[in-house]
């Protein structure tokens, strides 16, 4: 099941990047796991779902290629700390969650998820942590960078 | 209305501080947050779904996190975050989130797991444009609330 929604949203993300900024994603299910996988200074966005299951997703990338997506995404020139680029990131992850939370709906299961908004934290040494929950995490990469989307579900055991 | 959401929100997480034997006084004002960054070095956040749709994000320091830790472990010293003392930590967000949709008058929200974010220079964008915060002062030191609600 976990896998099954981490595809859904690396898909969604893929979409949404190529729809939104002209820019040619792919994914895959090999990437390390959290916490604290970027170095430096470290861009999150985090959306929590509640419904049949209770979790959350992270995307996680280095402030570099968060400059990146708010400059693709605005079409201007942004400084590393825009708030434009934090303001293009929640957008970002709203739609590309909502759409595969959709998908996720619709599907045979009908698990009707509930989206939160995202929070956007950015910091140094960042680290998440998330209790009783099981996470898969994806890689997204382009040519400009790279995107790890974490989900956690929350009872891993069901996965 | 985000007011009186944030009111209920400090007064039930006071309650539950001192429900585990913590002295708690809510008296700081209600004020949008003058920085996206945090004066803390971690963060307990708690999506809201249903009738609210938000988050609410508790940071302190880590010494208050992990003497708020301790208390609910029956007055253990605690020398660093471990998983053990950062799974207490989030339990102890659940239950001030839980106790505080629990007290909303006449809204039903659900909330998410709670999630443990430690870093420095934190700076954190809560959900949305529509965030007020307050602080509420414990006798471990201080612990300050964020509420942000979509309009």
């Amino acid at each position: 099941m976990g896998g099954e929604y981490l595809a859904n949203l690396a898909d969604s993300l893929v979409t949404v990047m190529d729809k939104m900024a002209g820019l040619t994603c792919e994914w895959s299910e090999k990437a390390p796991q959290l916490p604290a996988i970027t170095e430096g200074v470290t861009v999150v966005s985090l959306l929590g779902f509640t419904g049949a299951e209770k979790g959350r997703v992270v995307m996680e990338m280095d402030i570099e290629t968060a400059q990146k997506i708010g400059e693709a995404l605005n079409q201007e020139e942004l400084g590393p700390f825009d708030k434009m680029i934090f303001y293009a990131l929640s957008e970002l992850s709203n739609i590309f969650c909502g759409a595969a939370i959709t998908q996720i709906n619709n599907g045979p299961r009908r698990p009707g998820l509930r989206l939160t908004p995202p929070n956007i934290l950015v910091g140094e040494g960042l680290e998440i942590f998330g209790e009783r929950a099981h996470l898969e995490t994806a890689s997204v990469f382009w040519e400009g960078g790279l995107i790890y989307i974490h989900l956690s579900l929350e009872g891993g055991a069901a996965l | 209305m985000i007011r009186e959401h944030l009111q209920v929100f400090a007064k039930a997480s006071s309650d539950v501080f001192a429900s585990l034997g913590v002295q708690a006084v809510h008296q700081a004002p209600l004020a949008p947050p003058d920085s996206f960054f945090s004066r803390y070095d971690l963060a307990i956040i708690v999506g809201l779904a249903r009738d609210l749709r938000g988050s609410v994000v508790y940071s302190m320091d880590t010494e208050t996190a992990l003497a708020l830790a301790g208390q609910m472990m029956g007055g253990m010293s605690l020398p660093g975050l471990d998983e053990m003392v950062k799974s207490a930590v989030c339990e102890l967000g659940n239950m001030c989130a839980g106790s505080s949709v629990c007290n909303l008058p006449g809204l039903t929200a659900d909330i998410t797991p709670p999630t443990l974010i430690t870093g420095s220079k934190l700076a954190i964008m809560a959900g949305s444009d529509n965030v007020l915060m307050t602080e509420i002062a414990t006798s471990f030191g201080t612990v300050e609330v964020r509420l942000g609600l979509e309009e």
